[in-house]
């Protein structure tokens, strides 16, 4: 057995062995030749059969990857939407807020306004001129309104009693310092009106002075009230 | 011998020239490498078992390469070439171990 291999490896030169190994070398070559190919390029050693295959996996990926994207790309267009409008309210809570802090006077305010001073040393002048005052001024579109140390609000009073006027509890004493911020114009030609409440308080002997001024500061500020017995109607209760 | 410097030859050749096969040969070329080493692991065992004749294995070289090819080329008419080179590859590959099998007996004796 052994002595075949060793006849086989030893070298002989005949027609045939020449062209067996050319053979065996075409086998070789071409081995070479396919396994570079198939290192150089996976794509074109595929049949038709596979490419289209191939080509429609491929396709059918980039579908599903597409409607990924847009599906992503909807979320993220949702979120914007949703981030923008939750900023929108929160601006407009906040201007409400301003707003609804100016009205029951819990902030200070300041901008253009009147400033009316009653001197009444001989104390004519009566709560129900002042409540006059104060009404005219809301009718005029004064925006706080604030008298001697009490800021006015929706729920302030003034009363008479026997030892002069209170305003909110307090008692007050001449001179009235009345500020109001509002349109100047507005808030004067209200006030000074033929037969208004300036005349009025005018033919008790008092005297009254009315500034307008470019800004008016309004430092008084109200704590707001406990509601005892007031409750906010819930949107499911009102059916 | 010289079989043995030809199969390193063609292997160096094909190595360093790096031939670009062409595009209608690319499908047969695979399926032809397969049927050629079927026929030398043939040849050695039909050596081993003393039948080895040139005439033979030269014949049955060509024929199988071309008879591997044809078969592929049949199949991509009709629309089965991938099935088809797979099974002539199956087909040659039975036999290929088989032959090994018989190669193996010879030099192990087992």
């Amino acid at each position: 057995m052994w002595d075949r291999v060793r006849v086989l490896l030893r070298p002989r030169l005949s027609r045939t062995q020449v062209v067996v190994a050319f053979l065996v070398a075409l086998v070789g070559f071409s081995a070479a030749t396919q396994i570079q190919q198939d290192e150089a390029d996976s794509l074109s050693s595929l049949s038709q059969t596979e490419l289209v295959r191939l080509l429609d996996e491929i396709g059918t990926r980039i579908d599903d990857l597409s409607a990924e994207r847009d599906s992503l790309r909807a979320d993220l267009a949702q979120l914007r939407n949703d981030v923008t409008s939750q900023e929108a309210a929160r601006a407009a809570a906040e201007e409400q807020l301003m707003v609804r802090s100016v009205q029951a006077g819990v902030v200070p305010v300041h901008g253009p306004g009147i400033v009316v001073t009653v001197e009444d040393p001989r104390g004519a002048v009566r709560a129900q001129s002042l409540v006059t005052l104060i009404e005219e001024l809301r009718n005029a579109g004064a925006e706080a309104i604030q008298l001697n140390s009490v800021r006015i609000s929706t729920t302030s009073w003034v009363s008479q009693t026997d030892d002069g006027i209170e305003v909110d509890g307090l008692s007050t004493s001449p001179p009235y310092r009345v500020s109001a911020i509002g349109s100047p114009d507005a808030l004067s030609v209200a006030l000074e009106m033929p037969g208004g409440v300036l005349s009025a308080i005018r033919a008790t002997g008092a005297t009254t002075t009315l500034q307008e001024l470019d800004d008016v500061r309004i430092e008084a500020v109200r704590v707001l009230p406990d509601l005892v017995h007031a409750r906010v109607v819930e949107p499911d209760e009102e059916g | 011998m010289l079989v043995a410097v030809g199969l390193v030859i063609g292997v160096i050749l094909g190595l360093v020239v790096q031939p670009t096969i062409p595009a209608g040969l690319q499908p047969y070329l695979p399926i032809a490498i397969v049927a050629a080493l079927d026929a030398m692991f043939g040849a050695l065992r039909a050596y081993l078992d003393e039948v080895f004749s040139d005439r033979v294995f030269i014949t049955s070289f060509i024929f199988n390469v071309l008879i591997a090819a044809f078969i592929v080329f049949l199949g991509d008419q009709l629309g089965v070439g991938s099935q088809m080179t797979t099974a002539v590859v199956v087909v040659l590959g039975i036999r290929i171990f088989a032959n090994a099998a018989a190669i193996r007996r010879h030099i192990f004796k087992a």
